[in-house]
């Protein structure tokens, strides 16, 4: 934020508005509405079973496929995690990981997830973690579970 | 669109899953040298041991690598230190100059636009890349179409840039 402006030169309003020019984010107010509303119309409890449920269903699944091969890293009870899995795969390096699930069609972010302490107490250099929520389904599940087999087999020695 | 078997050649997986010069060197004679990729985590540790001489008329006696990462990373550094061990550091010079060009983006291969937010060096001319016979080396070309995974392909030799020059 400006105090004078002249044909040579300027000077600014004093500390914090000297750093707040410029229009201010309507359009992200707006669009953080509508986000309100929409999940305000399903129910965010609603919301939250769909993703237990999932939750479930994904630790089942992938423990079933991979047994101990697959580490799935936090709580082994739904109810107490989010949909978030992040996954370590015995021999198969996290970024490997990412790359055969890319090409399957699975998104995931390998890496330390901005959280190397975490990574540390985990005993991991990085972990491969995908997510679920309200807009997947059991047949996404499945789908990183086949592209995780796939990972498996092509780095199998 | 590249596939997987453009990035995953044999050659490579064959270099991941049996590495060659693996360990390490006692320091000294030797001189050690770490490299990270801070946004993956990959680690390179490069134990370096010249010969008598002067300059990059040395000859790399032994080379020991440490370290854990990726498939591309640790295959790249394996590949790395045996096409220089028992080399001059005048040829591992020519060597990392011509596949760090071989690394190299080239906007007519990306298509439109796709900037890898890398400080990865443009290789003097594409000559480099082609006067030097890269050998086994050359497997790793692929990983030039997987924009981030170049990275992991040039950790091991800018570790071995900078254990030379912790040489000097």
């Amino acid at each position: 934020m400006i105090e004078q402006v002249t044909q040579d030169g300027f000077t600014t309003a004093a500390v914090p508005h000297k750093f707040e020019a410029g229009t201010p984010p309507i359009a992200e107010i707006v669009g953080l509405g509508a986000a309100v509303d929409y999940l305000s119309s399903i129910g965010m409890e609603r919301i939250r079973e769909h993703e237990v449920a999932l939750t479930a269903y994904a630790l089942r699944t992938l423990h079933e496929r991979f047994g101990d091969r697959l580490t799935v890293h936090g709580p082994s009870e739904p109810a107490m995690r989010g949909g978030v899995f992040s996954l370590a795969l015995a021999e198969v390096h996290p970024h490997d990981i990412s790359q055969i699930l890319d090409q399957h069609g699975v998104c995931v972010r390998a890496g330390h997830h901005c959280a190397k302490p975490l990574m540390k107490v985990l005993g991991v250099g990085a972990t491969a973690r995908a997510s679920v929520y309200l807009y997947n389904d059991e047949a996404d599940i499945d789908a990183l579970a086949d592209a995780l087999a796939e990972a498996e087999s092509f780095f199998a020695l | 669109m590249a596939g997987l078997e453009d990035l995953y050649r044999e050659i490579i997986l064959d270099h991941y899953r049996s590495p060659r010069n693996r360990g390490d060197l006692p320091t000294p004679p030797a001189v050690r040298a770490e490299g990270f990729n801070p946004l993956c985590g990959d680690e390179i540790v490069v134990y370096l041991e010249l010969g008598d001489g002067e300059g990059d008329e040395r000859v790399i006696e032994n080379i020991r690598i440490g370290g854990q990462g990726c498939s591309i990373s640790q295959a790249s550094a394996s590949m790395m230190s045996s096409s220089v061990k028992g080399h001059s550091v005048a040829t591992a010079r020519h060597l990392m100059k011509a596949f760090k060009s071989m690394m190299s983006i080239h906007e007519q291969q990306l298509g439109d636009g796709d900037d890898d937010e890398s400080d990865h060096e443009h290789g003097d001319s594409d000559a480099d890349a082609d006067d030097v016979n890269l050998g086994d080396l050359d497997a790793l070309r692929g990983v030039v179409k997987f924009p981030v995974r170049i990275k992991c392909a040039t950790l091991s030799w800018n570790t071995l840039d900078q254990a030379i020059d912790e040489s000097d």
